[in-house]
């Protein structure tokens, strides 16, 4: 009987591991050979044997779960391919834009294309795959006191937001429960939190904090007490409130103002910004004997340095209640330029309304200039009034079209920026507007010589072409 | 937008010879995909030109800018010539969306293309004759014919030589040991690849430069294996070359040339399929040797081969090309596929309509199709596969492999998007080389996903 073939293929492949001459074998395949021949047959025999006959046998496999079904629909599959040259597009968080803007028009960006980064803050929608693209397996259990411990981190403080945002008592009765072991630096984002729906049945647990072991938790609290008209009496807001002086102006209607004394040295004003981060506008308005409202009404923004400005701004907006914080930018919005400087802390204090108005009176001052201040006050698809104005910014765009258009060689480094301040405008403009006034401002670069295959047109195309459910 | 005037173009061609190039591309079986847009301000389509992918071409009628896939150093190409021409003869060209890649090239494009100015002469279309075919010389042809006999005889004793030097190599290699082999699998691998250059064996050596890639993409477990395997592919080749009198054609096409597209189109014996065709992926990769082959995969929903390669190889040094095919597209085509016992690679004939088909069933098992190919050509490196209904699972090392009802395969980690961890795949396309694969593409719930790596 032959000798068999895979016993001498197995010895031969040890043996050519470590090198060394061939061995006579009688297998008919290499009887009667010399070593050399022999190893050259069976190397071709093993070859074939190995890739056909003994295919790579798998190790244990996890199979990961299916991706969880979201609650909008994909993109029509008409819209991905665009959608996906957007996404090439890495600069600036696009990508998180694009999703931001298709979920506000009811769809998500189908996973083939792009799969949402697991920590990215994104809307509501994409958590089931952010989740599973962290690797989670199954849908997260419901936030409660008997689950507060077995959520992540993130999971944890995702449900806590829209439990506030939902039901702040029941949201104020887990964090009452479960703040004190938490690490420092997530105590300090729940308290954050409570800023969402905060009302005086949070005075008592607010004020219990202010025993924390983190400066930063102690501060946020108090921040958020004072939002509740709550003053600190802090240490600071004595040497602060000797900066400002309450007189009288005017010859014939005399009336009280609020300014910063005269003759303020160089030393006391950096003193002075340095301060306003750490104390109220309670207890700044109490040390000058004035109410918080009544600070805010007599206060004179005009003259008055801008880091100081700045620094009140911030104040104000950590610290003041509502009313208090619309009033103050109504003022200040006859100061263009610290208006201008303010707005990003003050926004977030805003109603609705007046954030509107603020982004109108935005548009008014700058034109379309103010197309990125709006997408990063805003956030992606603003309201119709918003979208309108811009819209109307449009005779401003053919010209910046026509001027991006010059061939004169000693104009083209002009031209050159004026494209790339078009491609900016058109882009951001995508992001922004309702899809009629996205087609009407299609309509005018069209119209004024941009091609309409032109990718600086995209975003537009995009937005025009997404409806809306 | 209206006509091209014929002198616009002229003075665009760079020479005459172009301008005489072009008006031979103006067959109507060369181009297809021809579209416009809605400003007609553009135009554009796809050639077949000598490669094996079409050459992909756009026109800007408004400032006779042009893009074209081609390696032509010339501007405008003689296809953009051709296109102009087809535009100005009121050749007609479908209304169409503006496709991404014209998008993509007008982002590119810094402002109006200059037309390069003629070196010698002004061309002219007027000028364009048929070339008067010369007149046969027995002698001269009897003398190129000699000289042709002397070039192959010297090719086949150098290609001798240089196989029986491969299998010495080899022969080295097994006894002084393969771990010390795969220890500086690079180095020597370069070497003797060089030395299978001088014995006019450019295939072969490529094949051999690019071996110490292919292993060390493996696991370290499964590399002496595919080192075993690829050695003896080697020694099949060497001895199934034997003297050289009769080789196979497929042999000939790995161990030293491949046909040019004209003597394959002449070809009667040559495989033709007129078929409904689907892009499976496409791929472009540069060598160690400085070329780029750019590959197509096409899915066959035909009758005939299950899968065809149109493959095409260019200078690096000529700048990256875009793809010729959109990933997913379908079309209807003749092929004509190179002699083999396993047809694979090809060149498109002509397009045409071949309606419209679902895939066919995949085989339960996969490897069926790569023992079937093995069968007929034990020395190919790669075989497309069709995969039946599976998933894509982890390992714990963080390997990743498709798992189907009758088999596991290893796939190359690098290649699979998270999306495919996380839906069954329906149906997919993989590259298997006996020992990982490559994922092409899928079908799944979610529709038709794309491996890019």
């Amino acid at each position: 009987m032959a000798e068999p073939l895979i016993p001498i293929l197995m010895a031969a492949r040890s043996r050519w591991m470590i090198g060394g001459d061939g061995v006579a074998h009688e297998h008919p395949l290499v009887a009667g050979l010399s070593s050399a021949e022999a190893d050259l047959r069976l190397l071709a025999v093993a070859g074939q044997y190995q890739r056909f006959a003994q295919p790579p046998q798998p190790p244990v496999l996890n199979l990961r779960q299916d991706l969880p079904v979201l609650s909008l629909p994909f993109l029509p599959d008409a819209m991905r391919p665009l959608a996906r040259r957007l996404l090439q597009d890495k600069a600036d968080r696009a990508p998180l834009w694009l999703a931001i803007f298709a979920a506000k028009r009811g769809h998500v960006l189908h996973p083939a294309d792009w799969m949402p980064p697991p920590n990215a803050d994104l809307p509501e929608v994409y958590r089931p795959l952010q989740a599973w693209a962290a690797g989670q397996t199954g849908p997260a259990a419901q936030l409660s006191s008997e689950t507060w411990l077995g959520l992540t981190k993130t999971e944890r403080l995702a449900q806590f937001s829209a439990l506030r945002q939902a039901d702040p008592a029941a949201a104020l009765a887990l964090l009452t429960e479960h703040l004190a072991p938490c690490p420092a630096e997530e105590r300090l984002v729940l308290v954050e939190l409570l800023a969402t729906g905060l009302t005086a049945d949070d005075t008592a647990f607010l004020q219990g904090l202010g025993a924390d072991r983190s400066e930063k938790v102690r501060k946020a609290a108090a921040h958020l007490l004072a939002r509740l008209g709550q003053s600190d009496a802090h240490p600071l807001a004595a040497e602060a409130a000797a900066m400002f002086e309450v007189a009288t102006e005017g010859l014939i209607r005399r009336r009280k103002v609020l300014r910063l004394i005269a003759k303020a040295k160089d030393g006391q004003i950096r003193s002075l910004v340095q301060n306003l981060p750490e104390i109220s506008l309670p207890s700044l308005a109490e040390a000058l004997g004035l109410g918080p409202a009544e600070f805010v009404e007599l206060w004179q923004p005009d003259k008055v340095p801008q880091p100081v400005q700045y620094a009140l701004s911030s104040m104000i907006a950590r610290t003041a209640m509502g009313p208090e914080v619309a009033a103050y930018w109504q003022k200040l919005m006859a100061e263009p330029e610290t208006a201008r400087v303010s707005l990003p802390q003050i926004f977030p204090r805003l109603t609705s309304d007046d954030q509107e108005t603020a982004c109108l009176w935005l548009v008014a001052q700058s034109g379309l200039a103010a197309c990125s201040d709006i997408l990063s006050l805003m956030g992606a698809a603003v309201p119709a009034p918003v979208s309108a104005a811009l819209t109307a910014q449009r005779k401003a765009l053919v010209d910046l079209v026509k001027l991006s258009q010059v061939t004169a060689p000693e104009k083209a480094a002009n031209a050159r920026a004026d494209r790339d301040r078009l491609a900016n405008v058109l882009s951001t403009l995508g992001l922004l507007l309702t899809a009629s006034d996205a087609a009407l401002v299609l309509q005018s670069v069209t119209g004024a010589g941009v091609h309409p295959a032109d990718p600086m047109l995209d975003r537009l195309s995009f937005n025009a072409a997404l409806k809306g459910t | 937008m209206a006509a091209l005037r014929q002198e616009t173009i002229e003075a665009a061609a760079p020479d005459q010879a172009s301008l005489a190039a072009a008006v031979k591309l103006l067959k109507p079986s060369l181009w297809s995909n021809l579209g416009e847009s809605s400003d007609g301000r553009l135009v554009w389509g796809d050639c077949q030109g000598s490669g094996a992918n079409p050459y992909r071409l756009a026109v800007d009628l408004v400032d006779i800018g042009s893009k074209c896939t081609c390696p032509s150093r010339k501007f405008p190409c003689k296809h953009a010539l051709a296109l102009m021409l087809m535009q100005s003869q009121g050749q007609a060209f479908p209304g169409a969306d503006v496709p991404p890649w014209v998008v993509e090239w007008m982002g590119r494009r810094k402002g109006g293309a200059i037309a390069a100015a003629p070196a010698d002469g002004k061309p002219s279309l007027a000028a364009v004759v048929e070339e008067p075919k010369a007149e046969l010389d027995p002698k001269a042809e009897a003398r190129r014919e000699a000289q042709r006999a002397k070039r192959e005889a010297e090719t086949g004793a150098a290609i001798r030589a240089g196989l029986a030097d491969l299998e010495g190599w080899i022969s080295d290699q097994l006894r002084s040991g393969l771990s010390g082999l795969l220890a500086n699998l690079p180095a020597r691998c370069r070497q003797v690849a060089a030395r299978m250059v001088d014995a006019r064996m450019g295939a072969l050596a490529a094949r051999i430069d690019e071996l110490p890639a292919r292993i060390q993409a493996l696991p370290a477990a499964r590399r002496v294996d595919a080192l075993i395997a690829e050695l003896g592919n080697l020694v099949l080749m060497s001895r199934a070359w034997g003297d050289g009198s009769a080789p196979d054609p497929g042999l000939r096409r790995q161990i030293a040339t491949t046909e040019a597209r004209d003597a394959l189109l002449a070809d009667p014996s040559a495989l033709r399929v007129t078929a409904l065709w689907s892009v499976c992926a496409t791929r472009e990769v540069t060598r160690r040797d400085g070329l780029v082959a750019q590959s197509t995969w096409l899915a066959n929903r035909s009758e005939g081969p299950a899968f065809a390669l149109l493959q095409d190889f260019f200078p690096a040094s000529a700048g990256r090309r875009s793809a010729a095919f959109v990933e997913g597209e379908v079309f209807g085509a003749e092929l004509v596929f190179y002699p083999s016992g396993y047809p694979l690679r090809a060149q498109i004939v002509h397009r045409c309509d071949a309606g419209s088909l679902a895939m066919p069933p995949a085989p339960q098992d996969p490897l069926e199709a790569y023992a079937a190919a093995l069968g007929r050509e034990p020395w190919v490196t790669e075989v497309p596969l069709m995969l039946p209904e599976g998933r894509l699972a982890e390992a714990e090392d963080g390997a990743i492999w498709w798992q189907g009802s009758a088999r596991a395969l290893p796939v190359l980690a690098a290649d699979v998007p998270a999306v495919a961890l996380g839906l069954p795949l329906l149906r997919a396309a993989m590259i298997w080389d006996g020992h990982l694969g490559q994922m092409l593409e899928a079908e799944t719930p979610l529709g038709r996903i794309g491996f890019h790596g």
